[in-house]
């Protein structure tokens, strides 16, 4: 099979990624070969490496080249699983950010910078930020500005702001804004509270006044094509680093509380006792014995009590949620505990992430990125269904292309958590029944296995696919 | 001498000039660049003056007899 290269790969001539019989490989072209080399030979990829900063390759064969331009081709170590920054909650982008700051810091010891500053950059392994991209590294010219620090500004420090000083939601701004919110709009959507802030009236602010200023402007190349006097002066090593350490202090100086969201408290605020919820967890864990799953995606897991018990038998967990504040009460748990099999992600189940970028290929969608051997979909079926007035049988055909197995809970209306959902309206659900959704979901899978919850009306039931769905 | 050496040493520190055109990948916006500059000039100047005013003081104090400058 020949070489294909990843549709978000295109924009960097040094070099991109690609992927030959089902291998993932980063071609290094010739334009590249110095600079790549100048990285190795600085010391600064095996420190990195070795902090886990960095993801780490091995080189292999040209033969295995996409393209006459290789003059190296690398294998690195693959992502379990593709996450991007519109679906991180606010302390994953800050951890994301401080890592990209770090690693131009040293970068800069070592006379080296970053090429680029992009989001994309980073990824989440074993619950920490991974940078990925090796071939962003190069040597630094005395005396260059960083050609990254709009696109950090951009890609981190906008957001970030946005999501600490007027509302975590705004991140989705990053669904829309993949090259990055612009400062501009940044600078118009933050309080003005914000400009007494030292690090985001500069970073942002000035920043997006000194855009407007120059917009029409090149970097200062005059006609002849040589640099005029205000660019000729340029920054130095320690003003270079200064400039990181100030925006280190930025992002720091940022933060936000979980709280106050509609799921932030539901652990500990809703209806099941103690014996059903221990009802619950053996059940789900004597399913997933059975089932020698390798990944697993926890459909509404809240702060992923229930991740947690299914991690005890799958060595990777995705652990999705719509509420940002239980997605970062996952993250921090994650963090201080040092898990490593469980990434807690943001996500709506009933708008998830689509493809997006140049012809719908630079980032997948959700179910481009399955299937996983297994969904668990615990105490969210009734939300689709009644909360969202999601046929049944279109929420089972969803299910089943995104999953080798389902492990989902069936919540009856008599259930405390569905009267409230039917409190304030009319109840259109005929078919919502222990019947009708069985009969919803035969059409696309086979039911294996149906448990009761003890000290409950729910039901545990185990499913798989049928044939034709060919996941 | 010493105010000629202390300006040489920091004038030494100033960045090396450098030409826009040619490695940069990504756009990195005319402004984005000049602010950087500015910047860099602003601490550049921040730094050159706390530099003459440790000088200065060293030379006032050298200034001073050897049993005022002990008791100081």
């Amino acid at each position: 099979m020949g070489a294909e290269a990843l549709g978000a790969s295109y924009r960097d001539p040094s070099g991109f990624v690609y992927t030959r019989d089902g291998a993932l490989y980063r071609q290094v072209n010739r334009v590249f070969q110095r600079p790549y080399k100048a990285f190795l030979d600085s010391g600064l990829y095996a420190e990195l490496v070795e902090g886990r900063l960095l993801v780490p390759h091995r080189e292999v064969s040209l033969d295995l080249a996409a393209s006459p331009e290789a003059v190296a081709v690398l294998e690195p170590e693959r992502v379990p699983f593709i996450s991007y920054p519109y679906e991180w909650s606010f302390g994953q982008l800050r951890d994301a950010a401080l890592l990209t700051l770090d690693l131009q810091e040293r970068a800069l010891a070592r006379g080296l910078t970053l090429r680029d500053a992009s989001a994309y950059n980073v990824q989440f392994v074993a619950g920490r930020p991974l940078f990925i991209d090796t071939l962003s590294f190069e040597p630094r010219e005395p005396g260059a500005p960083w050609a990254g620090y709009r696109q950090f500004c951009e890609h981190f420090l906008v957001p970030l702001a946005l999501m600490s000083r007027v509302d975590v939601r705004l991140s989705a701004l990053l669904r829309s804004h993949l090259e990055g919110i612009p400062l501009d709009l940044g600078s118009r959507l933050l309080p003005r509270g914000t400009w007494l802030r030292l690090g985001l009236l500069f970073h942002i602010h000035l920043h997006a006044m000194a855009q407007r200023r120059y917009a029409d402007r090149g970097s200062g190349t005059v006609e002849r094509g040589e640099p005029s006097a205000a660019t000729r002066r340029g920054v130095s090593p320690a003003a270079a680093t200064g400039l990181v350490r100030s925006l280190r202090g930025a992002v720091q100086s940022l933060d936000w509380a979980p709280a106050g969201t509609e799921w932030a408290d539901y652990t500990t605020d809703n209806n099941y006792s103690s014996a059903a919820a221990d009802s619950k967890r053996q059940v789900v864990l004597e399913f997933l014995r059975g089932l020698e799953a390798r990944t697993a995606w926890d459909l509404g897991a809240n702060t992923g009590e229930y991740s947690r018990a299914a991690r005890q038998v799958v060595p990777s967990v995705i652990a999705f949620d719509i509420d940002p504040a239980a997605v970062e009460r996952n993250y921090r748990r994650v963090k201080a505990e040092n898990e490593t099999g469980i990434q807690p992600l943001l996500l709506d189940l009933t708008n998830p992430s689509p493809a997006l970028g140049w012809a719908h290929r630079e980032r997948l969608s959700l179910a481009e990125r399955g299937p996983t051997d297994v969904l668990l979909a615990l105490a969210v079926v009734h939300h689709l269904a009644i909360g969202h007035n999601l046929p049944l049988e279109r929420v089972a055909a969803f299910l089943a292309r995104v999953g080798r197995s389902l492990i989902i809970e069936f919540v009856p209306k008599s259930d405390s958590q569905v009267r409230r959902l039917l409190r304030d309206r009319d109840d259109i659900f005929p078919d919502y029944t222990g019947e009708g959704f069985e009969a919803a979901f035969r059409g696309h899978f086979r039911i294996e296995r149906a448990v009761p919850v003890a000290e409950s009306e729910r039901t545990l039931y185990l499913m798989t696919p049928l044939a034709w769905h060919d996941t | 001498m010493m105010l000629q050496l202390l300006a040489r040493d920091t004038l030494a520190g100033r960045a090396e000039s450098w030409n826009p055109r040619g490695h940069m990948y990504i756009d990195p916006t005319a402004g984005s660049l000049a602010l950087q500059v500015l910047a860099a000039a602003a601490l550049s100047a921040v730094a050159v003056f706390g530099r003459l005013r440790e000088g200065l003081k060293q030379f006032f104090r050298s200034l001073l007899p050897r049993r005022w400058a002990q008791k100081r």
